[in-house]
């Protein structure tokens, strides 16, 4: 006895909860918005100064790489944590509603998407001052934005199911976003990383969607097309895998919340 | 007329494990050791029927299955291999007030919040909005935070947006089992609008009042079976018996 949901419904529930969760998340409030800025903004201050005046790097615009890796990797760390939490986050709700459950996880990963868009603003205020020409290239970030929102909820679906059995994976998934910050081409170039070892790091489907992003938006390092469509589709994948993980498991994970 | 519901052979049996293992540090020191899960028979063998426009009481002792049961007709949990559920009409999703209201919201908020899990669109409640919230005797309060509501004003509001749902069936849990006598008034006021527009409405309910009042028949379960069903008076009879027991 499955009832499937009318599409409208699901559609009107997602931007409902989505906003709900935007709005919860920078507590309804143009301050709010600031403090949630202040983590990726407070981290590139530090990043930058170590950086440019200990370690002496010149590369030009690195300011701006570094501030599109650390903004598009908070994304990745909150939208991943917020999904994580979607289901068991919202435990009351399931068990006394029946509603498409795997809305309430997309729309915590979207609100953290909407943040993203903001985030994007001020590196576009930076760009601007830092004296980056626009160009045509730069529509092709629109794709890998997609990318990334699709990989992130992917993750976000597994995530939120196996938490439900295993209550302490936040505390994993820590450990492996705090590896992953430092295995992932965010504070150095993909360049520097040695030949030999940059197909493993493409197995990181985010090292990927920076090492474009900087391309496409600063103009630092280059993309192939196998390479730019190869990150979309292990994006594609991950989010239709995590949709069938989801599917899976679901009921019975309504009853073990 | 067809029945609105018709249950039959439904039964439902959780895995329970003998041991809560709920995270991955106590799944590795525990590694050696074995849990097995035991099966809970939570509804055995449940069959009846509701027809259309019937208002049906559940009661049953806590823990009986009452719940469970209400929940496996929303389809929040699925039934056993074997269990036969047919509905003919949409059911109303929600099952208490006020669930999915949000502290951290506004009152306002959390009636387009509320009301958007409850099936209606963004016009239906800007229609609606003004009726909502003099039902509920908030007009001052809807720029508020819903977590410096009292209790009694937030039952209020979300017993004025449930209001607003137009399903033909209905399945309530405990809702009388909040607030005061005059918002009882109010959900009788409520349940009597109901049955003059011939919905079908399924109340989990302690309270006799309500099911001597409304009932046209009721249903009692006492551990996991089906104890009685029948008329009001009759089941009461039964359940009060029980109670002394």
């Amino acid at each position: 006895m499955t009832t499937t949901f009318d599409k409208s419904y699901f559609l009107r529930l997602f931007l409902t909860l989505t906003w709900a969760n935007f709005k919860m998340r920078y507590y309804g409030s143009i301050l709010g918005y600031v403090w949630s800025l202040l983590k990726p903004l407070a981290l590139f201050g530090v990043l930058y100064f170590v950086y440019s005046f200990v370690f002496k790097q010149t590369a030009p615009h690195y300011k701006l790489f570094l501030l599109l890796g650390i903004i598009l990797w908070d994304f990745f760390t909150q939208a991943t944590v917020a999904g994580m939490n979607g289901f068991i986050g919202n435990y009351q709700m399931i068990r006394k509603v029946y509603l498409p459950r795997i809305v309430l996880v997309m729309a915590a990963i979207s609100g953290s998407f909407i943040g993203l868009f903001f985030n994007l603003i001020v590196f576009a205020i930076f760009a601007i001052f830092d004296g980056v020409d626009i160009h045509w290239r730069m529509l092709w970030f629109i794709p890998l934005l997609a990318a990334l929102y699709l990989l992130v909820t992917g993750i976000g679906l597994v995530l939120s199911i196996i938490v439900v059995k295993v209550r302490d994976m936040l505390s994993v998934w820590d450990v492996f976003l705090q590896l992953g910050f430092w295995l992932t081409p965010i504070i150095y170039p993909m360049s520097m990383v040695p030949e030999k070892l940059r197909f493993l790091m493409f197995l990181n489907p985010i090292a990927g969607i920076l090492t474009y992003s900087r391309y496409l938006l600063v103009g630092i390092g280059g993309l192939t097309k196998v390479g730019y469509c190869y990150v979309l589709g292990i994006s594609l994948l991950v989010f239709l895998l995590g949709v069938a993980v989801f599917k899976w498991k679901e009921a019975e994970m309504v009853e073990d919340l | 007329m067809q029945p609105a519901i018709t249950v039959k052979n439904l039964s439902k049996t959780f895995r329970l494990p003998a041991e809560r293992r709920g995270t991955l540090r106590e799944r590795l020191m525990k590694v050696h050791r074995r849990n097995d899960k035991m099966p809970k028979r939570t509804l055995d063998n449940i069959s009846f029927e509701i027809q259309q426009g019937e208002f049906f009481g559940i009661i049953g002792r806590n823990g009986s299955g009452k719940s469970t049961l209400l929940k496996i007709l929303a389809g929040i949990y699925q039934p056993d291999k074997g269990s036969h559920i047919e509905i003919h009409g949409r059911i109303a999703p929600m099952l208490e007030l006020g669930v999915g209201f949000n502290p951290e919201l506004t009152g306002r908020e959390n009636v387009y919040l509320s009301a958007t899990i409850l099936g209606l669109t963004r016009v239906e409640i800007d229609a609606r909005y003004d009726e909502i919230i003099r039902f509920a005797e908030l007009e001052n309060f809807m720029e508020l935070q819903v977590k410096h509501y009292s209790s009694g004003m937030a039952v209020r509001l979300a017993f004025a947006v449930a209001m607003q749902v137009d399903a033909p069936i209905m399945l309530l849990d405990e809702v009388l089992a909040v607030g005061d006598f005059v918002f009882q008034e109010k959900c009788f006021a409520y349940f009597e609008e109901c049955k003059r527009k011939g919905k079908t409405l399924i109340l989990v309910t302690h309270n006799p009042e309500a099911m001597m009042r409304f009932g046209d028949r009721a249903l009692m379960i006492h551990e996991s079976k089906v104890e009685i069903v029948g008329l009001p008076q009759e089941v009461l009879k039964v359940y009060q018996q029980a109670q002394k027991a």
